[in-house]
């Protein structure tokens, strides 16, 4: 059995869940407790992937990445190539197509801590830094891990974004959920048999894992 | 908890760390941290361009082929049309074979294409799952019928603006004088291997699709098909480039591809050697 695309979506995904993990953390602790002009239209902005048809996220990154665009020449210098049809490529589409499923379960833990918790933090002498790392984190841990999980897999899942962009081409940019349309045409059913199972396994386990998480209490009632 | 958090934030960081490095070189190098990857095995790739009729033919010559040399041929199968836009849009593929002759001249006009060769002569074929509604024959008689007695909901074909055989399958069916009752029942897949798969699986009872893609035995066993009359649309002639940056293990591809080995593959897959 071919494994290529197997360790190409485990990549997309441990790349997107590794470099979307900060992102999310300081947007959705922002999301949650700033209060700056233009909020709404950040969480709309944010959310705005969840609903968005992946065909148009991918028609705009096409036309922006692509080579005879000004920011696609750009960015052709700095990666040393097209972003078009590249594993970076497909990563920044992940990364974008990802953000609310990052963000979204991240700015509900954040939310979920009361304010006189961090308020006795900083009365006992905790600076701002050592008041995120000591309080916020550890309370907020079960929704970083449902961002981080339904982000996984969310990443195996994308298809429409990456077919615009990726192009389809084996062990660059031919995801699992690519190789099992790739292979269903090429009427190799026993193969794609194996992939959906694969991705009906691990979507299961990422929502098994939010539910999980998220049932545990946040707080402890006082 | 705080400790599982900060060990993943400090892996968070050290990944942006990598990906500041270029993240492609660092992911092709976990990519060659699998067992059999040696590290100039990743100049030994070949990433071709195909035509979605030339699949069940070129899935074998490049195993074949690989077998023989040791050059992996990665290809990506898709409509004509795509494929041609994605190489002017600078998709790094390194070979391209087309279901057309005007396919590859566009390219070789645009500069991207060093050379360029006549690959092959394909067959458009009707074709039914077996048990289907509609009888199966060369001059879409059986089809005529169908459509008369308005037994037939889907006619699959491939999408006539990005894949020759679509083109083709229009053709026919225009010069044949259906294409009026036939129009409201196309169902078009984005290629040809997508407009085959409907008639294989049954959604359609009746699809025109590439001879080629019907000889596959676990196929073969579900459909009954005919070669369409010749005289119904014109020949396609399935060519080749080979583009710019194409390396030494591709170029050896190109002409493994006009050897009689290979011709002999593709003849058994329904595919005519252009003299």
């Amino acid at each position: 059995m071919d494994q290529t695309p197997y360790l190409l979506s485990l990549q997309l995904a441990f790349w997107t869940c590794a470099l979307i993990l900060p992102v999310a953390i300081v947007i959705g602790r922002l999301l949650a407790w700033g209060r700056f002009p233009g909020k709404s239209l950040c969480e709309a902005a944010v959310m705005l992937p969840l609903v968005l048809p992946p065909t148009v996220l991918g028609y705009y990154l096409l036309v922006t990445m692509s080579p005879n665009s000004p920011v696609g020449a750009f960015a052709a210098k700095l990666f040393g190539g097209p972003l078009v049809f590249s594993f970076s490529g497909i990563l920044i589409a992940s990364l974008i197509a990802n953000l609310p499923f990052a963000i979204q379960p991240m700015q509900r833990a954040f939310e979920a801590i009361p304010a006189n918790v961090r308020e006795a933090a900083w009365v006992s002498g905790l600076s701002n830094w050592q008041t995120f790392r000591r309080i916020e984190l550890p309370l907020a841990w079960p929704g970083i891990v449902s961002g981080l999980a339904l982000t996984f897999a969310h990443t195996l899942g994308e298809f429409g974004v990456i077919l615009m962009i990726g192009g389809n081409m084996p062990g660059r940019t031919q995801t699992l959920a690519l190789a099992l349309y790739d292979r269903v045409q090429a009427f190799r059913y026993d193969e794609a048999g194996i992939m959906a199972a694969v991705l009906l396994a691990t979507s299961f386990l990422a929502i098994a894992i939010v539910h999980m998480t998220t049932r545990r209490p946040v707080v402890p009632h006082a | 908890m705080p400790k599982f958090l900060i060990r993943s934030l400090s892996s968070a960081a050290l990944a942006i760390g990598l990906s500041l490095s270029p993240v492609p070189a660092a992911i092709a190098q976990d990519a060659g941290a699998k067992p059999e990857a040696k590290p100039a095995a990743a100049a030994q790739d070949s990433p071709v361009a195909a035509a979605a009729s030339l699949r069940i033919a070129l899935d074998e010559i490049a195993q074949a082929f690989g077998k023989k040399t040791g050059t992996k041929i990665k290809i990506s199968y898709g409509a004509t049309g795509n494929l041609v836009r994605q190489i002017e849009e600078g998709a790094p593929f390194e070979l391209f074979l087309a279901a057309d002759e005007a396919s590859v001249a566009r390219l070789e006009k645009n500069g991207k294409i060093e050379a360029g060769a006549p690959l092959v002569d394909g067959r458009l074929a009707i074709v039914a799952p077996k048990g289907s509604s509609v009888k199966i024959d060369a001059d879409l008689a059986g089809l005529k019928q169908a459509l008369a007695d308005g037994t037939v909901k889907h006619i699959s074909i491939a999408n006539p603006e990005l894949a020759p055989y679509g083109k083709a399958a229009r053709e026919a069916l225009q010069k044949a004088g259906l294409w009026d009752q036939a129009q409201p029942l196309l169902v078009q897949g984005e290629n040809i291997g997508q407009a085959a798969q409907y008639v294989t699986t049954g959604a359609a009872e009746v699809g025109l699709v590439a001879q080629s893609l019907l000889f596959a035995p676990e196929v073969a066993a579900k459909v009954d098909q005919a070669a369409v009359n010749g005289a119904l649309y014109l020949p396609i002639r399935q060519a080749m480039g080979l583009l710019k940056n194409a390396s030494a293990s591709t170029k050896a591809f190109y002409d493994y591809l006009k050897s009689d080995e290979a011709s002999a593959v593709f003849e058994k897959n329904g595919f005519a050697i252009p003299k």
